[in-house]
């Protein structure tokens, strides 16, 4: 097999398996609350067996506490079901705006644990390309990751999808960190993998602290 | 007796709502929304058991565990996570862990996990304790 695609087929794998186990996690979580307040409910209910008054401001709280993680929850599996899909069709013509939002949307509990925000922008106008959506989503997170290890806590991150000079880009701004320049993303072997297969070129913004992937129109 | 607990996570519903229903059961509860603070309450008390999350912002549950254990190795430390692997869980219990669970846990066996390590605390304390008076006795030889 080509050693390029071994990489390609490595990486896109750990990326599946990383967002998949992070939304999962996530999951867990709002599960983790809906079964405190339903166990609550059940102590409140025993309380009230032995003669304890049940404040009905207390059920209310917990029913919307219930009901925001709900929302949560079906937040979560909406958009693990969009990722899971976007395998369905290797390739295809994507809004890079909404594959800045799922990757933003992906990302947003790692880059917590990094101190990290991510914040998209709108892009000025619809940009649309052909690519491979998932390893686009793929190269966008590797950036994200390399970049959040070498960041700053308590930073944000912007991400915008832009046309420049006829080419269409996609730029990360806002990165932090004194190893910036030494240890940029550009050097990252799976970033040149994806790179290659998406006929991608990348650049750094040494002065504006900013990476810019320019893709193929 | 009652159990004095600090509750990690930095789920803030999570922690509000654990925290309620096991003062319901009689314990004595502090919460903390980060290891930083966490880390600091344990500084300033001692607690029977710590349960702590293991994915958090900047200092995760396993790192935060071993900076606990490097400090007392008596701590008390149940990891109570959603982001549950063997891998975690062996690494957990290398680095000391009382015990390993996973979210959603049932309070029921949560507060007996904490019950059992408050006990063995308690052991570990009398025996220190025991430790020191055998030492006071022979450097005294009275």
């Amino acid at each position: 097999m080509n050693p390029m695609c071994d990489v390609v087929c490595e990486t896109g794998l750990q990326y599946f398996g990383k967002m998949t186990a992070t939304l999962s996690h996530e999951l867990k979580n709002a599960v983790a609350i809906i079964n405190e307040n339903a166990g609550l409910l059940e102590d409140y209910n025993v309380m009230a067996q032995q003669g304890t008054p049940i404040d009905p401001e207390r059920l209310d709280v917990l029913a919307k506490r219930m009901g925001e993680q709900v929302t949560r929850a079906d937040r979560l599996l909406k958009g693990l079901n969009r990722f899971s899909h976007c395998v369905d069709a290797l390739e295809g013509e994507v809004d890079l705006q909404d594959i800045i939002e799922m990757v933003a949307f992906l990302s947003h509990r790692p880059a917590c644990t990094k101190g990290v925000t991510i914040r998209v922008q709108e892009a000025s106008q619809t940009l649309k390309v052909r690519t491979t959506p998932f390893f686009l989503k793929n190269l966008l997170w590797l950036c994200l990751e390399s970049a959040m290890e070498r960041m700053e806590e308590k930073h944000d991150v912007n991400i915008r999808a832009q046309k420049a000079n006829r080419q269409i880009q996609i730029v990360f701004s806002g990165f932090s960190g004194k190893d910036f320049e030494k240890e940029a993303v550009t050097t990252n072997p799976r970033v040149e993998a994806l790179l290659d297969l998406l006929g991608a070129e990348i650049a750094l913004e040494r002065n504006e602290r900013k990476v810019i992937i320019t893709l193929p129109t | 007796m009652t159990e004095k607990v600090l509750l990690v996570d930095d789920e803030e519903q999570f922690l509000e709502t654990l925290a309620e229903r096991m003062r319901a059961r009689g314990m004595e509860v502090t919460t903390a929304t980060s290891a930083t603070e966490a880390l600091k309450k344990v500084a300033q008390e001692s607690y029977d058991a710590v349960i702590l999350d293991l994915l958090m912002p900047q200092i995760d549950g396993i790192e935060t565990l071993g900076i606990l254990k490097k400090k007392n190795p008596d701590i008390q430390v149940i990891l109570l996570t959603g982001h549950a692997s063997v891998e975690k869980g062996v690494e957990a219990m290398k680095l000391g862990a009382t015990d390993f669970l996973e979210k959603p846990a049932s309070v029921e066996v949560l507060t007996e996990k904490i019950k059992k390590a408050s006990a063995k605390r308690m052991v570990l304390v009398e025996k220190h304790t025991e430790e020191k008076i055998k030492e006071i006795l022979r450097e005294k030889a009275w």
